[in-house]
């Protein structure tokens, strides 16, 4: 089952400019995608595309096998959970039990399922023992794991995230990209840092309007063309290891991970 | 950045474990009743029950009085304009009306959440949009003050000190693109703000899980309301004093 499929998918803005160009993208049940390119490359509107937020200016969007129209798409966006990028656009509700409740209620569940969802997602994002606090006295990063939270409670099978740990400070990051690795289902993540592609996915998208590559996040790697197309920048990890490489002559493919890179050095 | 938050002795209050409908209508009644006060012993006399009220309410006395003396400059010349056109004796009376009305409206939403308030009034049918709309425009002042801040901060910063004077001409045009500025991105956030509404299964209604529920000890507090505006009328009109 698909759980995305769009097909030559183009959107113009109201003033005429094009953000994105005929995307053809397809994203299978249960598959982790980053889509990665440079600001401005239209990220962030294929993501409202997907969410059914906005509706393309030409091209088809299937949202669980079924195509999304304006008729349909109260329905379908309850097969999706949209992390925002500011979670000052997303928070809303004056506590944090209220915010992150907001979605189960929509959904018209049960009080008591509406607690236990509660429950589980605070739990889920690390947030429990929040319930009364007012959100604009949070600070970012717990702003952030509240939107989390939120998303969480509606149980989505599909997210589709933002630049997820923008703006977090490294502590935030990397509590923020635990969270998102102990997600199921279908994740599809927006960002212009490969390493939190490299932590969250296996497969990348990379976008500047119009697709640049669709494949393997360890190729990409490799083909530095398309990287400088997309105004990509190689995490410093794997600078360094492709400057060993071309030093010492040896054929491995990039590493991605710290052990990873420990494990080469140990073998040669 | 902190702001002063509206709730921030509401939920601690004794007085919020009162149904927030029957404080609505139980305030309404005072204020009407005080409305038609005219003797200056009947309306101190609502003032000293306001007055146990807030001692009773763990309402710091401060917060109250710090309040109250935003609406104070509009009491002191409404009484002005009374004492000015028909004398000491009617000035009192009004001052003394509004300040108990005041006192009234603030004890209600300092020992009432917000959100309870906004429920309370979508039961007494309150058009969605309006509460609605003070919804966000509570939950958002607190944003647009933080960007109004970072705008001025970044003014400062590169050496604007304009601020000082409204009439100079490069302050007035500075300011001018602030407040552009600040509705362009209000705009903006009010777009995102929606699409996150949408993305979370919003239909145009803001539901919540806790219905209101009155109970007897609801009856009483909306029975003393009655009680204090009745003895004040009843002081009012001599029945009291002659009975006395």
């Amino acid at each position: 089952m698909d759980a995305l499929n769009l097909t030559e998918v183009s959107y113009a803005y109201p003033d005429g400019i094009r953000a994105i160009e005929k995307i053809d993208l397809r994203v299978r049940t249960g598959e982790r995608v980053a889509l990665v390119g440079p600001n401005g490359a239209g990220k962030s509107t294929l993501l409202k595309i997907m969410a059914a937020l906005l509706f393309p200016t030409d091209g088809s969007v299937e949202i669980m096998d079924e195509e999304l129209t304006k008729k349909n798409a109260e329905r379908l966006r309850r097969h999706i959970g949209f992390l925002f990028q500011d979670p000052d656009d997303q928070i809303f509700m004056p506590t944090v039990w209220d915010d992150v409740a907001f979605g189960p209620i929509n959904m018209q569940l049960g009080a008591d399922e509406v607690e236990v969802r509660v429950r589980d997602a605070m739990r889920m994002a690390g947030i429990e023992g929040y319930e009364q606090r007012v959100p604009h006295h949070l600070s970012f990063g717990e702003k952030k794991r509240v939107a989390i939270a939120g998303v969480l409670a509606m149980k989505a099978p599909i997210l589709l995230l933002d630049e997820p740990t923008a703006n977090l400070d490294p502590q935030g990051r990397s509590d923020l990209i635990r969270i998102l690795r102990s997600l199921p289902g279908t994740i599809l993540l927006a960002t212009h840092d490969l390493s939190v592609a490299f932590e969250l996915t296996d497969r990348a998208i990379v976008l500047k309007k119009r697709k640049l590559y669709d494949g393997d996040l360890s190729t990409l790697l490799e083909d530095q063309s398309i990287l400088n197309k997309a105004s990509l920048d190689l995490p410093p990890l794997c600078k360094l290891m492709v400057e060993w490489r071309n030093r010492t002559g040896k054929k491995f493919a990039i590493p991605r991970t710290v052990e990873e890179a420990l494990d080469l050095l140990d073998e040669s | 950045m902190r702001h002063h938050e509206i709730d921030q002795y509401a939920r601690l209050s004794p007085l919020n474990r009162f149904d927030p409908r029957v404080k609505i209508v139980s305030t309404i009644i005072l204020i009407i009743s005080m409305a038609f006060l005219t003797d200056s012993l009947a309306m101190l006399f609502c003032l000293a029950f306001l007055m146990v009220l807030v001692g009773v309410s763990n309402v710091p006395v401060k917060h109250i009085v710090k309040s109250y003396l935003l609406a104070f400059p509009f009491i002191a010349f409404a009484s002005l304009a009374v004492f000015l056109s028909s004398g000491g004796d009617t000035a009192l009376g009004m001052f003394l009306r509004i300040t108990d009305s005041v006192l009234a409206l603030l004890l209600l939403v300092s020992t009432t959440p917000f959100f309870e308030l906004l429920k309370a009034l979508r039961w007494f049918r309150v058009p969605m949009i309006i509460s609605s709309l003070l919804l966000f425009t509570y939950r958002f002042i607190f944003l647009l003050l933080d960007e109004l801040e970072r705008m001025r901060m970044a003014r400062i910063a590169r050496g604007f000190n304009g601020g000082k004077s409204i009439l100079r001409k490069d302050a007035l045009r500075t300011i001018a693109y602030t407040a552009g500025m600040v509705l362009v991105r209000s705009n903006a956030r009010a777009g995102n703000i929606y699409d996150a509404l949408l993305s979370k299964g919003y239909t145009g209604e803001i539901r919540t899980l806790n219905g209101l529920r009155a109970s007897p000890r609801d009856a009483a507090f909306a029975v003393s309301f009655f009680a204090v505006s009745i003895l004040a009328i009843s002081i009012q009109i001599g029945v009291i004093g002659w009975t006395l």
